[in-house]
């Protein structure tokens, strides 16, 4: 089934043409850049689709597609094929990627079409689409690990893509290295799996495979440090600290990679090597520590954001915590579901917020003002001027908080009741606990983005006209790609994953992956009480931050008093819970300043020590090639020149000889002759 | 002691001769000198053949020689003339002393 590799291929010429417009500096009309990147994702998600039609029509147990290519890393010890797997995990992913990918791509025609660059952008929006495709459909860790630093390259390009402020290099600097901090925890848990559990083999067949019969301890280790791995790219604690900062990149970017495509590779990871991890409990008990410590932890700090963007990047870490906890509830499923619907919410969420910031920005230029188009505090009122977006946005706000119906409540609350199952009820409540705040922060945002108050005067000069209406062909093209998404995220909590606790069926989503994510594991099903418990106890949570934040924010006069309340209670924690409770402030106390000053030790060190012996073995080696130098000057070139000079001599004397005049040469010969005759007389006697 | 004039003689005044000849040869620095001494020398050659021929050989052998000797002598004289005239062509001069150009 080769045709799978197209999938990879449309995105990856699409862009190397852009990419080729760029850097021949050529300047097409601006349709001609959307036209690659959109064909592009169009192509990759008809081969997206086909594949899973195909899949669908195989019997449950066999599904799944093989597209090999050719021997990768050949040698002694490791022998892996590069080959692209389509099996019910990889193809939940691939139809997310490239759908919720083109819808992106085109929202992205629209949000980019003033921008300088546009060829730049979506080469490497394209580049980061096939990198993505090849993370999720390779069949080994080492072609995983191929698309894991390809969409980790990109996500440097994107969020740098305005290089020109320094705070975004720098953003994205600090995304990349901390990124790469997790990979090296990829690494050796790769090492570690080929070298002590599967003997040399990385595919994910014979990981699956020989690691269910491996011996405990090496397993463990190496599934911690994958762990790791997965940490670093999904942004959990300690290694979220780049997400909120990646901000910095174009909108598009962030609802794409930042929340609903890169981000979820650790879990797509996790979620792969799921029976693996059902035989390791202390690895599976890391993961969902990790995940409802980092749920907790986002979720706090995105109640006292005062930047939409990072509201929805801290949501984007919360909301990948429950990823991680349901991974470690070895509900891998549950996780994955909750990837499929956050991608779609999450993305909505986002390119709403693009749409507002795109308004604010738009508002701002025309009543010639300036600041910060995220600012929360410069929004407000903004229903009347962008209805559709409203609706938008408010769909997926009640999606995200978990309410009845919309997509986040179904993946949500299967997370909850299996880590309740699992793990009892302090993991539980604190998810819990995560999952109110969730509902209190996002309803927060919508509440100051679109109620709160009257909108500020530039914007009220917009309002009249109802933007997302009227605005022109590219808003006109946002807010139907939000439309889409939302009408999608209204649609696939039902669809995908109505629980067996109401329907007495096993979730589509479920079941369809139960090949994959439940191989060669007998897993204890969850009490069903036990689930609508946790179902009922989440849903409180829900409702009680909705509540609160109605109460706080929906009105900025009325709410004032009870703000006022709180404040007095809660204020000091405002401001570290700004900062991420400082855990950026403490990496750069614990890691940066130790390693800067380790750096310049070393550094001294090369300066002084290293460079020294340079120096000398420099001037020992100068002192030889002087002499050496010299012996061939005077001893070498004077001998070859003394015989020349010699044999010059020799013959300016010689010469002499050869007058040219006859007599002298007869006197010669007849002096000759007599000596000659001399000689032989004397010789004769 | 003059009792009779015999092959000693003979060899004396050839010996003489080519002594004259060589002497030409070897200082005159006019061309057409340095061939009257080569003549010179021939004809020594040739009395020393017709002398031996008469009181050592006895036969006629060394005459015959003689007589060649003569003919390449006067051979010689026709080709070291030409080559006298063509010198004399390249160099207005026949003077052994000015063509010294090979030593160039």
């Amino acid at each position: 089934m080769s045709f799978v590799w197209l999938a990879i291929l449309f995105p990856l010429v699409g862009a190397a043409l852009n990419g080729a417009l760029a850097v021949a500096g050529a300047k097409p009309p601006r349709w001609v850049h959307h036209a690659i990147a959109l064909a592009a994702m169009a192509g990759a998600a008809t081969v997206a689709i086909a594949a899973a039609v195909v899949l669908v029509q195989a019997p449950h147990e066999a599904r799944r597609l093989v597209a090999p290519a050719w021997a990768l890393l050949p040698g002694p010890g490791l022998r892996e094929p590069l080959a692209l797997v389509v099996d019910p995990l990889s193809a939940t992913l691939f139809l997310v990627i490239t759908v919720v990918g083109a819808l992106i791509h085109v929202y992205a025609t629209g949000y980019m079409a003033a921008d300088r660059a546009p060829a730049r952008f979506f080469a490497a929006l394209n580049l980061f689409v096939a990198a993505m495709l090849l993370l999720v459909l390779g069949s080994s860790l080492v072609t995983l690990f191929f698309g894991w630093e390809g969409v980790g390259l990109c996500s440097w390009l994107l969020i740098g893509f305005w290089y020109e402020e320094p705070a975004n290099a720098r953003a994205a600097m600090k995304a990349f290295v901390v990124n790469r901090i997790g990979d090296l925890g990829l690494l050796l848990g790769m090492a570690l799996l080929a070298w002590r559990v599967t003997g040399g083999a990385l595919s994910f067949d014979a990981v699956v495979a020989t690691g269910l019969h491996a011996d405990g301890g090496a397993l463990t280790a190496a599934l911690v440090l994958l762990v790791v791995g997965a940490a670093g790219k999904s942004a959990q604690l300690p290694l979220s600290i780049w997400l909120p900062d990646a901000m910095a990149g174009p909108t598009p970017v962030s609802a794409l990679i930042h929340a609903a495509t890169m981000v979820t590779a650790g879990v797509y990871l996790l979620a792969r090597l799921g029976p693996l991890y059902a035989r390791a409990p202390q690895a599976m008990l890391v993961v969902a520590i990790l995940g409802a410590a980092t749920a907790l932890w986002a979720a706090l700090a995105a109640t006292a954001q005062s930047d939409l963007k990072r509201v929805l990047a801290y949501s984007t870490i919360s909301q990948l915590g429950f990823m991680f906890l349901g991974a470690g509830a070895g509900a891998s499923e549950a996780a994955l579901f909750h990837v499929v619907t956050h991608a779609l919410f999450k993305a909505l969420l986002f390119l709403a917020a693009g749409v507002v910031i795109h308004a604010v920005h738009e508002a701002d230029h025309h009543a010639g003002e300036h600041g910060d188009p995220q600012a929360l505090a410069r929004m407000g009122g903004l229903a009347a001027a962008l209805p559709w977006t409203r609706r938008a946005y408010l769909v997926g706000c009640w999606a995200i908080a978990g309410m009845p119906w919309a997509a986040g409540f179904f993946s949500k609350d299967a997370i909850l009741g299996a880590t309740l199952a699992r793990h009892g009820w302090p993991l539980f409540l604190v998810a819990t606990g995560a999952a109110g705040l969730t509902s209190l922060y996002m309803f927060r945002s919508y509440y100051l983005v679109f109620r709160a108050r009257a909108p500020r005067a530039a914007l009220a000069a917009h309002a009249v006209e109802a933007l997302d209406k009227k605005d022109g062909a590219a808003m006109r093209r946002m807010v139907g790609v939000l439309v889409v998404l939302a009408g999608a995220v209204l649609v696939a909590g039902p669809l995908l994953g109505l629980p067996e606790a109401l329907t007495g069926r096993a979730p589509v989503l479920e079941h369809w992956l139960a090949p994959v994510t439940s191989a060669g594991v007998e897993r204890a099903a969850a009490p069903h009480a036990l689930e609508l418990v946790a179902m009922g106890l989440s849903l409180a949570a829900a409702v009680a931050g909705w509540a609160l934040a109605r109460a706080l924010w929906a009105d900025e006069a009325r709410g004032a008093a009870l703000r006022e309340t709180l404040a007095s209670a809660f204020g000091r924690f405002e401001a570290p819970a700004r900062d991420g409770f400082g855990l950026d402030a403490l990496a750069a106390r614990a890691v940066v300043a130790p390693y800067r000053r380790l750096s310049s030790l070393v550094a001294g060190f090369d300066r002084g020590v290293v460079d020294g012996i340079v120096a000398l073995v420099a001037m020992l080696a100068r002192g030889a090639a002087w002499l050496s130098g010299a012996i061939d000057r005077y001893v070498v070139d004077g001998a070859v020149n003394g015989v020349a000079r010699l044999v010059v001599a020799g013959g300016r004397r010689l010469r002499r000889a050869q007058t040219g005049r006859v007599n002298t040469y007869v006197l010669v010969v007849v002096l000759g002759v007599l000596l000659l005759g001399v000689l032989t007389t004397l010789g004769a006697r | 002691m003059w009792h009779e004039i015999g092959l000693t003689h003979y060899l004396v005044v050839a010996a003489a001769l080519f002594v004259i000849g060589l002497y030409t040869v070897a200082t005159r620095r006019n061309l057409v000198a340095v061939l009257m001494g080569v003549e010179l020398i021939f004809n020594a050659a040739a009395l020393n053949f017709v002398a031996f021929s008469h009181w050592v050989e006895g036969a006629v052998g060394g005459q015959v020689f003689a007589l060649f000797v003569i003919v390449i002598a006067a051979t010689e004289a026709a080709v070291a003339l030409a080559i006298v005239l063509a010198i004399w062509r390249n160099f207005r001069s026949i003077d052994v002393a000015d063509t010294t150009e090979l030593r160039q």
